[in-house]
């Protein structure tokens, strides 16, 4: 039986094992962006919920006073802020397996509620069968109407096989999508950094997202800004590219670039760091 | 040259609580979980939640504020990780095993492989008492839990460790 370990001495051994975890450059930064990002998306979020206070109220007026219907949007108690869409979780067809022949995906509930938050996706493959691939979201509550959606397909890193990619989580104006891809014959969640990739799409006028697929060069890009001062004459943003090289499963960081400009919103030297560029995905999934 | 360490607008409070506390912060996050992406996740999602507040001056103590959302965080990133775990599809051989043994060095680390394998509760008890050098009373508020079972945790920790890293000698 050995003796317990000596205080001391587990802590010399700790310190040894962390000593050389050093803060990597552009954490500081990423952290600034990422406060940023959830301040326009609360102010974002406050801004929605006035807006659908004040439209129940007017469709209440209109009620009362036996006006007419609301012009074009749903049912009675529900506002067009928050009218849903016409399919549930979306199930199209692409060539997810490579060989010629279209495949589909779509997405189910692991568990029951509101707030279930373990999906699967399921991909039925005209050469290799149906796969499931559970994954997690943010709860179902949050996700229009009852979960994740599938956004689209496209063949990003020019492999010939379709990329399948969900939207797993939203705000009131940023989304955040993950991707699947077949990888030795079975369907996978990609993973950036070690963890399951997680797109940020979208954004407010202060703050934006996107990324870029090149089929020529085989590599995968995101990027965004965010404002430093946002005045009526002087505007300066924080801009920063991260691009990735696929392997396997994985996207791994290649380079990381991030600088501050003098710009207008409306400025083209902006808008080359907003948006979705791979294939014909949309700019937002579908609500 | 550490230029990340520089605020484009001066050094204000956040940078200086960047400055002072991330790499610790870092570090505890790591010998909880085990895994630098993902410490370095949790570490980011803290100082994020601590950013806004500080320019608003609503926390009195940041650095508290900061480590008990980093132990809260890691508590809560392990069980997702194990849940993720239980529930994924099995391995490929030269994908997802491989993502594993991406940050090898640090796993292949003697004391951390023996950390993962005690109960996480006392490990978070061990390295905030041990590493931290936090006093008992202070690791029982963070753990949310009394004086007594820290130290219950701590000589259960010591002793399963003594026996793990004496087999591995």
């Amino acid at each position: 039986m050995s003796a317990p370990l000596d205080a001391d001495r587990l802590a010399r051994l700790l310190e040894d094992a962390v000593g050389s975890v050093r803060p990597r450059a552009g954490a500081l930064d990423s952290i600034r962006r990422g406060a940023r990002r959830r301040r326009a998306t609360h102010r974002a979020a406050a801004m929605a919920a006035v807006l659908a206070l004040l439209a129940s109220g007017a469709v209440a007026y209109a009620a009362v006073r036996g006006g007419a219907q609301p012009p074009s949007g749903p049912a009675s108690g529900r506002t067009p802020v928050y009218s849903p869409p016409a399919s549930p979780t979306g199930a199209l067809d692409w060539d997810v397996d490579g060989d010629g022949r279209p495949d589909s995906a779509r997405i189910v509930a692991l568990g029951k509620g509101d707030r279930n938050t373990r999906f699967e996706l399921v991909v039925k493959m005209s050469s290799l069968g149906t796969q499931r691939v559970p994954f997690t979201a943010a709860p179902a509550l949050k996700l229009p109407p009852n979960g994740p959606r599938i956004v689209g397909s496209v063949d990003a890193d020019a492999d010939g096989r379709a990329e399948i990619f969900v939207m797993i989580d939203t705000g009131a104006s940023t989304q955040f999508w993950t991707i699947f891809k077949l990888v030795n014959h079975r369907i996978t969640q990609v993973t950036m950094a070690g963890r399951p990739v997680r797109l940020s799409v979208g954004g407010s006028v202060m703050d934006i997202s996107g990324f870029s697929c090149s089929h020529s060069r085989g590599d995968f890009t995101t990027y965004g800004y965010g404002a430093l001062t946002y005045g009526a004459r002087s505007q300066r943003w924080s801009v920063g590219r991260d691009t990735y090289r696929w392997d396997g499963a994985r996207l791994v960081l290649v380079s990381k670039q991030s600088t501050t400009i003098r710009a207008s919103s409306a400025s083209p030297r902006l808008a080359k760091y907003a948006g979705i560029r791979c294939g014909d995905l949309p700019q937002y999934a579908p609500r | 040259m550490t230029v990340y360490l520089v605020d484009e607008d001066g050094t204000d409070d956040f940078t200086g609580l960047f400055v002072g506390h991330y790499q610790q912060l870092l570090r505890l996050a790591v010998l909880f979980l085990g895994d630098v992406p993902a410490a370095e996740d949790v570490v980011q999602e803290a100082f994020i939640r601590v950013h806004g507040a500080v320019h608003r001056r609503r926390i009195e103590d940041p650095v508290a504020y900061l480590r008990q959302t980093v132990v809260n965080l890691s508590r809560s990133d392990l069980r997702r990780t194990l849940i993720a775990r239980k529930h994924a599809p099995r391995a490929m051989p030269d994908a997802a095993s491989a993502e594993d043994d991406a940050h090898s060095a640090l796993a292949r680390h003697e004391v951390i492989r023996a950390l993962r394998s005690i109960p996480a509760r006392q490990r978070e008890a061990v390295v905030l008492r041990y590493w931290a050098d936090l006093p008992e009373s202070e690791v029982a508020r963070l753990m949310g839990v009394s004086v007594g079972t820290v130290k219950g945790y701590t000589s259960r920790a010591l002793a399963r460790l003594g026996q793990v890293l004496g087999e591995s000698a």
